[in-house]
């Protein structure tokens, strides 16, 4: 809603009362293309313009550490250009702890899977997901559909371990977890909702 | 919108939520299926940990289904080395089970001895050694400051170790024999604030002969406590007289 107020018009100085002028504009509204709008990008909002899948990042379903190493990579970038990452359909087997930067937003489509595949602790870096920084919390960061299993039981450890601020965790689903907590948290400002976790 | 924890159904050591640490945590719509505690307001203690210690404020579970094989249904708890506040933290409309307690809300950073202190002279009482390890491990060490709280009375001491000897060193006037004295470390935090409502439990598989246990905590707030199939003996509090809402039984 834009609030507009205009100096008194010549018809209503002959009134003499102010004129308040109030200008709804609908979402429906559509600016011109020479007005500026704010570009400011919000990290919380799916934008398919401001997204990326994997698939066209290049990343394939992986099988392998090396291949999983590209992943990775995906989730740097998404993270340092803060666009929307989308993990293309698909089962993507995790070697090793996905770091998750600062400023990311990654929704997993439908039928996109994290297949733990490794067996570790409970201590930093052996999470399946967990934040970039060890001892600082990581900013920014919402995570949509995120689907994530076990190759096999003896695949041990926590699922996901983030230490973050200004956080959302939506939908959710861990599909399995030994020896370890599930999911384990820290910062300000987390909202987590929408969460399934199976055997 | 659920959240739905399941593990292997009993393998010990395998938590639902943890929140370890942080201001302003919701966690809603939850359901937890787990061997270890289901629904966990607990700081990390250990010290390698890069989330040690850290303080928890304003943190609420709301509408969650909790079964944990192993433990317990929710959880508020500091452990022996944690010197931090857990203040503000709430669980709204809880309903499920715990395999060892439906519920514990415990500072063991806080410790209760009910043990006598005998005056060595002056300011100094020889206390029991063995009361100042826990689990074969010190919670005191030669040195440390540490509160002291007897009766309606909070002081502060130091405690000495030396070979068998054990003392306390402070004002302690007034402590009578036998008299239940609880001993922190100085400046350590509390768990403060705690609110339970609409809370549903069916303790027909508990195993601890305490389904409820409170323990080291400020205040409390309850409302609409459930306990189902209760047996005997089966809520304790420790060090807490404040005002809350018993449990109705079913």
């Amino acid at each position: 809603m834009l609030i507009v107020i205009l100096n008194k018009t010549s018809a209503m100085k002959k009134l003499n009362t102010p004129l308040f002028i109030i200008i709804c504009i609908m979402s429906s509204f559509k600016a011109p293309k020479s007005q500026p709008i704010n570009n400011n990008k919000s990290i919380f909002k799916i934008n398919t313009e401001d997204s990326i899948t994997t698939s066209k990042f290049g990343v394939a379903p992986t099988t392998s550490a090396a291949e999983m190493e590209k992943l990775q990579q995906f989730f740097d970038y998404c993270s340092e250009h803060k666009v929307t990452g989308i993990i293309s359909k698909g089962n993507y087997k995790i070697f090793k702890s996905i770091l998750i930067g600062s400023n990311s937003t990654i929704k997993f489509e439908e039928g996109a899977k994290f297949i733990r595949a490794y067996k570790a602790g409970s201590g930093f870096g052996s999470s399946t997901i967990q934040q970039k920084v060890k001892n600082q919390p990581i900013e920014n960061v919402k995570l949509i559909n995120f689907n994530l299993g076990l190759e096999s039981t003896d695949c041990i450890g926590r699922q996901v371990s983030l230490y973050a601020n200004h956080m959302e965790i939506i939908k959710m689903n861990i599909d399995g977890f030994r020896g370890a907590m599930a999911i384990v948290i820290a910062g300000n400002d987390i909202v987590m909702d929408e969460i399934h976790i199976k055997k | 919108m659920k959240y739905i924890l399941k593990n292997s159904g009993g393998e010990h050591g395998e938590g639902g939520i943890r929140v370890e640490g942080g201001n302003n945590i919701k966690i809603s719509n939850s359901e937890v299926e787990s061997g270890d505690d289901c629904f966990q307001f607990v700081p990390s203690a250990a010290p390698e940990d890069p989330l040690f210690n850290m303080d928890i404020s304003n943190g609420e579970y709301k509408n969650c289904v909790g079964h944990s094989a192993g433990a317990r249904l929710i959880i508020v708890a500091k452990g022996e080395n944690n010197t931090c506040s857990i203040k503000d933290v709430g669980f709204i409309n809880i309903k499920g089970s715990g395999g060892e307690r439906q519920l514990l809300f415990q500072d063991q950073s806080k410790r209760e001895f009910n043990t006598p202190l005998t005056k060595q002279g002056g300011d100094t009482y020889r206390v029991t050694k063995s009361i100042l390890n826990a689990r074969n491990h010190p919670i005191f060490n030669d040195g440390d400051q540490v509160e002291v709280k007897y009766g309606n009375r909070m002081t502060s001491a130091r405690v000495s170790v030396s070979g068998d000897n054990c003392t306390l060193t402070g004002n302690l006037e007034g402590i009578k024999e036998n008299q239940s004295v609880i001993l922190s470390k100085a400046n350590t935090g509390v768990i403060d604030g705690i609110t339970l409502s609409n809370f549903d439990a069916d303790c027909a598989n508990d195993k601890k002969p305490e389904s409820i246990y409170i323990d080291n905590v400020t205040s409390l707030k309850t409302e609409n406590v459930k306990l189902r199939n209760l047996k005997d003996h089966s809520i304790k509090t420790v060090n807490y007289s404040g005002n809350w809402a018993k449990p109705q039984l079913y």
